[in-house]
């Protein structure tokens, strides 16, 4: 029997997928949670801006009010294999749940990948619309079964939770 | 838990080792703790994040980093300095303060993994060492210069103490000699004696090293001529401007005063007639001066008072001060002009 003819369950999507949770793992474990954070909110953000870039140049506009982004952001999941769906939409949040993680049984035990996806997020809504606070309520990777994610979309001063914010800023500070 | 006040907050940022800094969306620098002030020299609402380093790749970063709360890494280059070009490293992120419509960033120095502010503290603290001991090789100098110049005054005060020991000393052997020709010479060096000492009781006076003011000097001799050899049938008169010179020229033209007001003294009024000595001093064009010593009395015999001692002393201090000496003589008088570079004389004036 020749090699190609074996059942072996590799192709390039998991190979990626692989590689990604092997090197968020490793990054993890070399330089500790909340270093390797920073590193994803960076590469996050540029893969938001990348994405965003996308979106506005195959719908030809510039602006996407919230329903908008709810539905871009779902779309967006969708294209890279989750299965997010609206739960509710106001001007105040948009809150997103989820039954597929993208990076499927990979992304066990691995909340840093779900940081990936909360930068992306937050990135995208906040530059669409000024300001957004991301909440990973419920996750796959933590052994929720699903996850619950809240887009908050206004500052609030009283809020000390763990959340991550996001601020639009266009222009260069350098 | 109650929240710090604003002051400990002050305290522990400013008390931290680590260089803090926060600066708005535009870039511009709107709090910085002491070390950051140590070792970048950051002002708060006067400087610019650009100020300290460079863009491109770590000015993109800083926007990345500024977009959100979570802390990411960021390196910088420094733009300027001796340290240019070294790359310090960063945690950053961007913040929200209570109540604030725009957010800011929070950048605090990464020690941990960081050389960079490694060497740029160990070069300030070598900058700081090194002025430390110039500035103390200066306060040592100063000191030897103050203390010289006291020793300096000093000296000229006992010079002036010797001269005056010595004037007396010759004074005293005059008043006993029985020779009317020693009394004349141990006169003549007597007052030549005081026209140096003049010099350095000016100076002593004013608690100076080097600058003598020529008009104080004149007068002072004048004054010293009037109470010793005047006859009261003479007058002295002087028209001075007030020029300072160095006392290695002030001290000869002292001396030429001197022999010039006394030659006038003994030899221009015969016979008790009565007369003027005038004195002047003046500017002689851009980079000189004039010393002028004119009376009205008979006139130079050539043969005879051209040939004296103190002619040969005037006509010696005039070559060593390089001016140029004249006179005119005749039955209205004598005139004697000596012009000498201020070049060489007036210094500091």
């Amino acid at each position: 029997m020749g090699m190609q003819e074996l059942d072996v369950p590799l192709d390039r999507d998991l190979f990626f997928r692989k590689m990604i949770r092997s090197f968020a793992a490793s990054l993890e474990a070399t330089v500790g949670a909340d270093e390797a954070a920073g590193y994803v909110a960076v590469v996050g953000s540029e893969i938001g801006e990348w994405i965003e870039a996308e979106y506005s140049k195959s719908a030809g506009r510039d602006s996407f009010d919230p329903q908008q982004i709810a539905e871009l952001l779902v779309d967006l999941k969708r294209r890279i294999g989750g299965a997010f769906h609206i739960i509710s939409i106001s001007d105040e949040q948009i809150l997103l749940g989820n039954s597929e993680c993208p990076f499927g049984q990979l992304a066990d035990g691995q909340p840093a990948l779900c940081q990936m996806t909360s930068n992306v997020f937050g990135r995208i809504a906040a530059n669409q619309l000024g300001y957004a606070r991301v909440v990973l309520q419920e996750t796959i990777a933590r052994g929720d079964g699903q996850c619950r994610i809240a887009i908050n979309l206004k500052a609030d001063d009283d809020d000390d939770d763990d959340s991550h914010e996001f601020f639009k800023i266009d222009q260069p500070l350098i | 838990m109650q929240p710090l006040s604003e002051p400990i907050c002050n305290r522990v940022i400013n008390s931290l080792d680590g260089e803090v800094i926060v600066i708005d969306r535009s870039g511009q620098v709107v709090f910085v703790n002491d070390r950051a002030i140590e070792t970048l020299g950051a002002v708060p609402d006067k400087n610019r994040i650009s100020d300290f380093f460079e863009g491109g790749q770590g000015g993109e970063r800083l926007r990345r980093i500024a977009q959100t709360s979570i802390w990411a890494p960021v390196n910088f280059t420094l733009k300027s300095g001796p340290m240019r070009g070294m790359e310090l490293k960063f945690r950053g992120r961007g913040f929200r303060e209570k109540g604030a419509q725009e957010s800011q960033v929070l950048l605090v120095a990464d020690r941990h993994c960081d050389q960079g502010f490694t060497q740029l503290r160990k070069l300030i603290r070598d900058l700081n060492r090194d002025l430390a001991e110039r500035q103390q090789t200066a306060n040592r100098l100063q000191g030897a210069l103050v203390s010289e110049e006291r020793m300096h005054t000093e000296l000229i005060h006992r010079v002036k103490n010797n001269l005056s020991l010595l004037s007396a000393l010759i004074s005293t052997r005059r008043n006993t000699s029985q020779s009317d020709e020693a009394r004349t010479a141990l006169q003549d060096l007597e007052h030549r004696v005081q026209a140096i000492a003049s010099v350095h009781e000016i100076l002593d006076r004013a608690g100076a090293i080097e600058m003598v003011p020529v008009a104080d000097l004149i007068r002072s001799l004048c004054h010293y001529l009037e109470s010793s050899i005047m006859p009261p049938n003479v007058q002295i008169e002087n028209d001075l401007a007030e020029i300072a010179l160095h006392v290695d020229d002030a001290t000869p033209l002292s001396l030429m005063v001197n022999e010039l007001i006394t030659n006038a003294l003994k030899h221009a009024f015969p016979d008790d007639k009565p007369g003027r000595v005038h004195i002047k001093l003046l500017r002689n064009g851009h980079d000189k001066l004039e010393v002028g010593v004119r009376d009205n009395g008979k006139g130079m015999n050539a043969a005879r008072d051209g040939a004296g001692s103190g002619s040969r002393i005037v006509r010696a201090l005039a070559g060593q001060m390089r001016g140029e000496l004249s006179h005119e003589s005749d039955g209205d008088g004598t005139s004697w002009t000596f012009v000498f570079p201020t070049s060489a004389t007036d210094r500091g004036t």
